[in-house]
């Protein structure tokens, strides 16, 4: 479960998240829209706790997790995978070493059960073994994003999932496989998801509850049904140049 | 008016800097000492700033070492005392030269490429994912860099003195005519334990340095390549004033304490 109560956070002078509430059960997806530079991704940052609020609540999973000391912190984040926009994989390490990094660090696994999760974990998410070895430069895009994301979920074992872009920049293809990935896991795992995204054609084949930012603002926070119909002139500029798109979601196919 | 708020303006500026570069440092010296602790990266580190400095030191002691030589023995010879370019030399390359070239040489080479490295891991998101997977990144990135640089910065400053008091030599040898015995006794009379002591202390104050802002400017560049390339070049700049002025102090402290052993 995620909770976010009158949250507000700036950089300097600059108002980056203003007065955000939502909840997300647990176990659901929620999408979270707006235009780039509209403090989406600075959500995902503060419910990990890369950057703390200047007022109000962030609760996870029952607990409030502002002013939580460094140690605290880490266990939280135990419980929440994170998939960067661009991957943000170690570019030092080679695809294996990325995966099973978190069990190297916090676990006293051998290096051959590690091995052994980590060709498990490769074949989950559609990479090949024999780019276990490969170094992240050499893997396309899509590929790297799968990487990532068997790295959070390798790593943490998460019932909170955070993605951030995760189909930005890939071609048709990739986003399908990126797509089909991500409600594999929600089916499988049940795992409470927040997606970022400025792809709203990809956002319907996630999920149907949506929260649109503006200018660090919630402007809508609802259904397919209530963004369709919302007459915030926000909302309705955001998805003007897919109103046909939207209009003709009548229910989300999961791909 | 307008001036007086530029002043203002940056010296707030200096001063906020300053601070925080000083819990930066605090910060990485208690994440030194403790668990986890990264051999492998310290390793890793200490031979990429180790051997990977090797060859500039080499060629920088041998060029400064020749050319101080020549330059002394010309002025000495008109005293006659050509015999005490030994003497000369051993204490102008163990108690200045050789730290302060080792330090400067480690600043343009070592610094830029730490901050480089971090600036760029910071801005591709790598730094907040280590913070994801519980991993504290100035044990991870910061501390084995300090560490080896810790080690290192003596190693090449010894390397450099030999080296430059061996240039010394040649020169002494084929251009002054001063014989080996000659010039290696002089050189010898001076290794004492105060010319010694500073020779160390010196490039273990500026490793700290060095790595000190090299990291601190990796970890707080912004604004993409842009951002680290500004960082990089700052990190350069103010690693190489920074070990200059404490090269002076580091003198001046230790001819008011140790001069009784110089």
């Amino acid at each position: 479960m995620i909770e976010f109560r009158n949250v507000h956070y700036s950089i300097g002078n600059k108002k980056i998240i203003n007065n955000v509430s939502f909840h997300i059960p647990a176990g659901e997806p929620r999408i979270i829209m707006g235009h780039s530079g509209s403090g989406k991704s600075t959500i995902l940052r503060l419910i990990l706790g890369l950057a703390c609020p200047d007022r109000g609540q962030i609760i996870i999973n029952g607990e409030n997790i502002c002013g939580l000391n460094e140690k605290k912190m880490r266990e939280m984040r135990k419980q929440i995978g994170m998939v960067f926009q661009d991957g943000a994989l170690f570019d030092s390490m080679t695809v294996g070493e990325n995966v099973g990094y978190y069990l190297l660090e916090h676990t006293d696994m051998s290096l051959a059960e590690i091995e052994e999760k980590v060709r498990r974990m490769l074949g989950f998410v559609g990479i090949g073994e024999e780019y276990i070895d490969r170094l992240p430069d050499e893997l396309s895009g899509g590929m790297q994003r799968r990487v990532a994301i068997g790295r959070a979920l390798l790593s943490t074992d998460p019932m909170i999932m955070l993605y951030d872009e995760p189909t930005t920049g890939l071609d048709p293809q990739m986003t399908t496989n990126i797509i089909n990935l991500i409600n594999r896991l929600m089916e499988r795992n049940r795992v409470t998801s927040l997606i970022v995204t400025h792809q709203i054609a990809d956002a319907f084949k996630i999920g149907d509850k949506f929260i649109f930012i503006d200018g660090g603002e919630v402007a809508f926070d609802g259904d397919i049904n209530g963004l369709r119909d919302s007459t915030d002139p926000r909302v309705v500029e955001f998805l003007e140049p897919f109103r046909k798109a939207v209009a003709h979601v009548h229910k989300i196919d999961f791909v | 008016m307008n001036l007086i708020r530029l002043v203002y303006s940056w010296i707030k500026h200096f001063v906020y800097e300053s601070q925080q570069m000083f819990f930066f440092s605090l910060k990485v010296l208690r994440s030194m000492v403790g668990r986890p602790v990264y051999p492998a990266e310290t390793l890793e580190q200490m031979y990429l700033i180790g051997v990977g400095s090797l060859f500039l030191i080499i060629l920088t002691g041998m060029s400064a070492g020749q050319a101080m030589t020549l330059q002394f023995s010309n002025e000495l010879a008109e005293f006659g005392s050509k015999t005490y370019i030994g003497r000369i030399m051993a204490i102008a390359v163990l108690r200045e030269l050789g730290p302060i070239l080792t330090g400067l040489m480690v600043a343009a080479r070592v610094a830029a490429g730490i901050t480089a490295e971090i600036g760029a891991m910071k801005s591709s998101n790598q730094i907040d994912a280590l913070i994801a997977f519980g991993i504290d990144p100035i044990r991870k990135l910061a501390a084995p860099r300090v560490i080896a640089l810790l080690i290192m910065m003596p190693v090449l400053t010894i390397i450099c003195d030999i080296i430059a008091i061996l240039g010394g030599w040649i020169i002494a040898i084929f251009i002054s005519h001063i014989t080996s015995t000659t010039y290696l006794v002089a050189v010898k009379e001076r290794l004492i334990f105060g010319n010694l002591f500073i020779g160390v202390v010196k490039p273990m104050v500026f490793s700290f340095i060095i790595g000190f802002i090299a990291c601190y400017k990796g970890f707080t560049s912004e604004g993409g390549t842009k951002g680290v390339g500004q960082a990089t070049t700052e990190s350069v700049v103010l690693s190489s004033i920074s070990v200059l002025i404490a090269n002076f102090i580091i003198t001046k402290v230790v001819y008011s304490f140790l001069k009784g052993y110089l």
